[in-house]
């Protein structure tokens, strides 16, 4: 089974950092689509199925927070892992994306192994078992 | 939390551990050196219980250096300067996440900014200042403006 992916960061070099990650992990990678914000993000999660949706959380125009939030209101949490890498700490705000449904919370600067396991574990958790 | 507990340690070791997790650069703080103006600068805003601002500065040459390393590739970059930017922001990005949790603790709620591009400038009187220097002797300059309450 291949999996399509959404990258949302607002930093290109962090997408590409993020694409490559993923193009390594040894993952069926169908496609991979970005986004710098997470207006844009709901934007390609309108046209297509994304499996696995990678967010940075501080952005302009719509933060990943907001983006989560957005999703859960919309009912794409079920169809769609979220697994957030961002430069944020802060407990509570990472305990609120986690009771959201975020998948896992990941502080840059991240190791690819952490990335790769989990996404891994998201799909895992998804499919049941599948990934 | 007072002023007088920031620790210049705890700002060189975010920078120190940022450079080394994300651009695998090992670097050293190093006393004394004032920021180029050749420099290229970034400020990134933070607010929660205490505001202020992180200022990032160092050589366009090592800002492309970090972004190379980064992406893991050997620059080819026609716009290399525009990618050392982007590359700088997004490591101010990560060092204000890691200092702010070590400085004021990850149960505070603080609300980071986006990384903007700024002159260079020397830190001002009671500002929070390191400078860290790589294995090829580039320096990094980082500095922590916090507001008064």
């Amino acid at each position: 089974m291949s999996y399509e992916f959404l990258l949302v960061d607002d930093s290109s070099i962090t997408r590409k950092v993020l694409r490559r990650t993923l193009r390594m992990s040894g993952l069926e990678v169908s496609g991979v689509h970005e986004a710098a914000n997470g207006i844009e993000a709901l934007d390609v999660l309108s046209q297509r199925r994304i499996d696995v949706v990678v967010t940075d959380l501080n952005m302009p125009a719509m933060d990943g927070v907001q983006l989560v939030e957005t999703m859960v209101s919309l009912g794409r949490l079920a169809e769609t892992a979220v697994v957030v890498v961002s430069s944020d700490r802060n407990i509570a705000r990472l305990d609120h994306l986690r009771a959201l449904g975020a998948f896992r919370c990941l502080a840059k600067p991240f190791r690819p192994e952490e990335l790769c396991d989990s996404v891994t574990e998201a799909l895992r958790a998804r499919t049941g078992g599948a990934a | 939390m007072s002023r007088q507990s920031l620790a210049p340690r705890d700002l060189g070791l975010a920078v120190a551990e940022v450079l080394e997790g994300a651009a695998f650069l090992c670097a050293d703080t190093v006393d004394g050196r004032q920021v180029s103006h050749g420099d290229i600068a970034a400020e990134i805003s933070f607010s929660g219980p205490r505001c202020g601002t992180l200022r990032i500065a160092t050589s366009p040459v090592f800002a492309a250096v970090i972004a190379s390393n980064v992406l893991g590739e050997d620059s080819d970059d026609p716009d290399e300067k525009a990618t050392g930017t982007e590359a700088l922001h997004e490591i101010l990005n990560m060092i204000v996440g890691d200092w702010v949790a070590r400085a004021f603790g990850s149960d505070s709620v603080y609300t980071l900014g986006l990384p903007v591009e700024i002159g260079p400038r020397d830190p001002l009187p009671g500002e929070l200042s390191v400078s860290l220097m790589a294995d090829d002797g580039s320096v990094v300059s980082v500095c922590a403006h916090i507001d008064d309450p």
